[in-house]
């Protein structure tokens, strides 16, 4: 049996009257990459929500490895090893796509304030270190030569590549994946299917994934958790699910 | 007018451009870090100018050093200034941090009040004169004297704006500063305490003005208990005209508004028409560029 990286137990996730989430229990092997599909509003992003540390579940229990993450903060969750990367792509936009790599370096950082004023080795060196291995990802994602472009001004698909490539100078053991491919081409999907198993194999890390494009979920994912209403439908290899009737029923409606 | 007078004026405009510049830098620092409107700065503001008199009081009658009493009183002013900054944060604007906006500009409003209250309460309404926290020395610049305090409170006033500026573009803490600042979401999935680096703004903040609050004291030397209301209105409508939450455009709107508070008074019949020639550069700027000069847009994203 392979490792559990992350494991929900029974988490719910209440706004008021609204089951967000509503006993969600799954385990995700290390390595694997997971996928989570589900109609709109099916509480898809929530789970992430909960995972980072955005929500603090109603009740339950989520588990890295084996420490429990509930109540913890985003920031102290990313130190444990869990990064992220947004449907609504958060990169600091003002800023040059080095400069957002950069800033995900922060919490493996260490030099004070008197090293920036005396300018000391320790100051050089790190900033020298942090540079580089930025690059390092950048050229891993083919995106060296924007490394000096401000953020905001990309295109749309490879604002998204430039977010996987500042979730992944955080180090990350598990990487979040929020609609990684909204708005690309089959084309890009294709680009894309191939980046996620290439940074895996690379970075040896274990990937959720949320996604409509079904080309995407289908192709890599390993196991997928099929949400609808908050609740689960059901988990499984991506051809055990073609074949569910319940998954069928919430995505195509009912047949008689 | 002789050229006397107009190097007078300019070292007037700097002076005045300096003080302003470093209040509207410190209010702009807490707005572009914390989202926040805070307008007890001019209260954080008025505590400090006490704290300054009564500790330079009572430390000139016993140290001979005016320097090392300047340094020592500045720091004093600081931590006072810090903490209560630190005090209104975790009372007045944390617990508001789901209400909607207004409700932390109200809450802003009344807590500046109350310290304000508190102030005239405790020191009294009688005009106060600070003693001379810059030595007093007089120079000459090209066969014209000059007050020496006035040099130094330009020349303190820019290094501390070149400090802040190492400290905000080098540092961890001014990288964090400016993450959170453009994203607080995503700056705390970077591995950045957002609750911290907002305290720290607060700081910063309270710092910043007690610098300027010891350069007011000097340039200007009687103030009363509301000091900081004047004071808080002037840097916000430069932090606003430069652009509010940029660091430039604070300091860009407060020499703005040092230039116009000095250059008015002398062009035109009524001195305090300079008010009105204040305020309509800002409604000019704003119709133009509702940004402010060097402000961004900021599109929410739902």
């Amino acid at each position: 049996m392979a490792e559990k990286i992350v494991s929900l137990k029974n988490v719910c996730m209440y706004f008021g009257g609204i089951r967000a989430i509503d006993d969600i229990d799954f385990e995700v092997e290390k390595g694997r990459v997971f996928g989570i599909i589900g109609p709109n509003g099916a509480g898809k992003t929530t789970i992430f929500n909960v995972i980072t540390g955005v929500y603090i579940p109603t009740s339950g229990e989520i588990y890295f490895h084996d420490n429990l993450l509930n109540k913890l903060m985003p920031h102290t969750i990313i130190d444990k090893g869990i990064a992220r990367t947004f449907q609504n792509i958060r990169l600091f936009e003002d800023q040059t796509v080095l400069d957002n790599l950069k800033i995900a370096h922060f919490s493996h950082t260490r030099y004070g304030l008197a090293d920036v004023f005396l300018n000391s080795s320790r100051y050089k060196e790190e900033e020298q270190r942090i540079e580089e291995e930025s690059i390092k990802i950048l050229n891993f994602l083919n995106l060296a030569d924007l490394m000096n472009k401000k953020a905001g001004a990309l295109p749309y698909g490879e604002q998204r590549r430039v977010e996987i490539a500042r979730a992944l100078c955080c180090k990350p053991e598990v990487l979040l994946l929020d609609e990684p491919a909204a708005g690309m081409n089959p084309a890009e999907i294709n680009d894309l299917n191939q980046l996620i198993l290439k940074i895996r194999e690379q970075f040896n890390l274990t990937i959720l994934v949320i996604e409509h494009q079904m080309r995407l979920v289908m192709e890599i994912c390993e196991e997928i958790l099929v949400l609808n209403f908050g609740k689960k439908l059901a988990i499984g290899t991506p051809n055990e699910l073609k074949n569910n009737p319940a998954v069928l029923e919430a995505y195509l409606g009912k047949t008689n | 007018m002789n050229i006397n007078i107009i190097i007078q004026q300019v070292i007037n405009f700097l002076q005045l451009g300096s003080i302003y510049a470093l209040c509207a830098l410190s209010f702009t620092m807490v707005y572009g870090v914390a989202r926040l409107v805070n307008f007890a700065h001019g209260s954080i503001f008025g505590v400090s100018m006490y704290v300054l008199f009564f500790a330079s009081t009572f430390l000139f009658e016993r140290i001979k050093s005016p320097w090392f009493v300047y340094v020592i009183v500045l720091i004093i002013a600081s931590v006072v200034t810090s903490l209560i900054a630190l005090l209104l944060e975790s009372a007045a604007y944390k617990p508001l941090k789901n209400a909607p906006k207004i409700a932390v500009v109200v809450s802003s409003v009344g807590a500046g009040m109350a310290i304000q209250y508190l102030i005239l309460n405790l020191a009294g309404s009688k005009a106060l004169r600070m003693p001379a926290l810059i030595p007093n020395l007089r120079i000459e610049l090209a066969g014209i004297p000059v007050p020496l305090y006035k040099i130094m409170v330009i020349v303190i006033a820019i290094l501390t704006m070149v400090i802040l500026n190492v400290i905000i573009k080098g540092t961890r803490l001014g990288v964090a500063m400016r993450a959170v600042s453009q994203d607080r979401i995503a700056a705390g999935f970077m591995g950045i305490d957002t609750g911290r680096v907002v305290s720290a703004s607060f700081v910063f903040g309270a710092v910043i003005a007690s610098v300027a609050a010891s350069l007011y004291g000097t340039a200007y030397s009687i103030f009363a208990y509301d000091v900081g209301e004047g004071i808080i209105w002037w840097s916000f409508i430069a932090a606003v005209l430069g652009g509010i939450g940029s660091i430039s455009g604070a300091v860009l709107g407060g020499y703005i508004i040092g230039a116009i508070s000095i250059i008015a008074p002398i062009l035109l019949p009524v001195s305090s028409y300079k008010d009105i020639v204040a305020f309509a550069v800002l409604i000019i700027v704003l119709l133009v560029k509702p940004t402010g000069l060097m402000g961004k847009k900021d599109i929410e994203k739902i």
